[in-house]
């Protein structure tokens, strides 16, 4: 499904159709399923936060339009911080490392693949002209959501380091990323 | 006159706020630093630019990560708890449910004589004659009745809250099943108006539903919605 036809569905929900609604959920929650996944590493966390990912679609569609957002990005946005709120929120034993070896693709449709968001290689290669190391780091902390503290515990830096890395890594990206 | 060329945003040098952003983007900020920050991103445009700017890019990032089909019970819990958990806690309420409609009701025909003198009245309206809506929002911006007699085909709105902003305008749509939304028009800057509905629409306002969007003055150009929704609500016989 092209970004085009998300944004008409998205402005469907907007205004209360729960049939475009369906549609919506049909065509992005493969997507948003698996950064869940990815993100919380426990199929019901990911189930309940997917929830409450698209209770949230339905009642807040009508800001997509203003929002100046791509809609997956918009779509991606709202998984990610639905995920990290619920991965900071709970204790850190709690996460099962391993799930995400186990968690095989249950088959997506090919439109499913279709879904991506962004339309440049810009970032790849911002993130090249990075040292690995940081863009490692800066991939880890977006892929898997991790806080600072986790990622100084990785890396076995002390957090105020690992912090100046990233900051000066997002600086260096924001500026290869906007020239 | 010549107008000065703006710098985009993304040209300027980096300050402290798109590292900030970027950092909340990628989610590695913890507990009052991110929650501040979530509230400040919700009253400071700019700062939310900043924010869009790395999600566009960040985004990308997900493309490497497999999709995977959630188990089917996910959209039956989501669906339930949308479109079918009112209707449940309604049941043991009927008579407020009444209630309700009778207010609604008693609300439409208060606006009815507000807009002078339109004769319809409950006694004469076997079911299925008149339709009425309360259209509102959750954010409450705009709110009006609208009152919908299938005789004439004629539409009368009474706008109990809100105006369009400076250079905007309220436009008015009609959704049916699966249809996409069709204009039905700008809203005056008045507070009641009445409107003829096109005899090919007619058929379609029972069930419907009316919504209200925030668009450029005078309406939509492209024939869909292009500004926020702010108000919906459902067409129901009286």
């Amino acid at each position: 499904m092209s970004p085009d036809e998300i944004s008409h569905l998205l402005s469907r929900v907007a205004l209360r159709d729960q049939q475009a609604f369906r549609q919506l959920y049909t065509a992005t929650s493969a997507k948003l399923f698996g950064v869940c996944l990815r993100v919380l590493k426990n199929r019901t966390d990911a189930e309940d936060v997917l929830q409450e990912i698209y209770v949230k679609i339905w009642h807040n569609a009508g800001k997509y339009q203003v929002s100046g957002y791509s809609p997956i990005t918009w779509l991606v946005a709202i998984a990610r911080n639905g995920a990290i709120d619920r991965i900071r929120s709970r204790k850190p034993e709690s996460a099962d490392l391993s799930a995400a070896e186990e968690i095989a693709d249950t088959g997506p449709t090919p439109e499913q693949f279709a879904l991506q968001g962004g339309e440049s290689e810009r970032l790849r290669h911002c993130l090249e002209k990075l040292s690995a190391g940081r863009a490692e780091a800066v991939k880890a902390a977006y892929m898997e959501g991790y806080s600072y503290q986790e990622l100084a515990e990785r890396l076995g830096q002390p957090i105020n380091t690992v912090r100046t890395w990233l900051r000066r890594s997002l600086i260096s990206l924001r500026e290869c990323l906007s020239s | 006159m010549t107008k000065r060329p703006t710098i985009p945003p993304h040209a300027l040098p980096p300050d402290d706020d798109d590292i900030l952003a970027g950092e909340y983007a990628l989610g590695v900020l913890q507990g009052e630093a991110r929650e501040a920050l979530t509230r400040r991103i919700a009253d400071d445009p700019g700062l939310s630019a900043k924010l869009r700017f790395w999600e566009e890019h960040f985004v990308q990032l997900t493309e490497e990560i497999a999709p995977v089909t959630p188990p089917p019970h996910v959209l039956a819990k989501i669906e339930n708890r949308l479109f079918t958990s009112r209707q449940q806690s309604a049941r043991p309420s009927l008579w407020n449910s009444l209630g309700f409609w009778r207010g609604l009701a008693v609300a439409s025909l208060v606006a009815v004589v507000a807009i002078g003198g339109w004769n319809y009245s409950l006694q004469q309206g076997a079911p299925g004659q008149a339709l009425v809506a309360e259209v509102a929002g959750e954010q409450g911006l705009v709110k009006l009745v609208a009152f919908y007699d299938e005789k004439s085909g004629e539409l009368r709105i009474n706008r109990t809250e809100g105006s369009a902003a400076a250079g905007r305008s309220f436009e008015l749509w009609l959704i049916a099943g699966q249809d996409a939304p069709v204009s039905l028009g700008v809203l005056p800057a008045e507070t009641t108006s009445r409107h003829t509905v096109p005899v090919a629409l007619r058929g379609k306002f029972p069930n419907g539903v009316l919504a209200i969007s925030d668009e450029p003055q005078g309406g939509s150009t492209t024939g869909a919605p292009t500004g926020a929704v702010l108000a919906t609500g459902k067409l129901t016989e009286i």
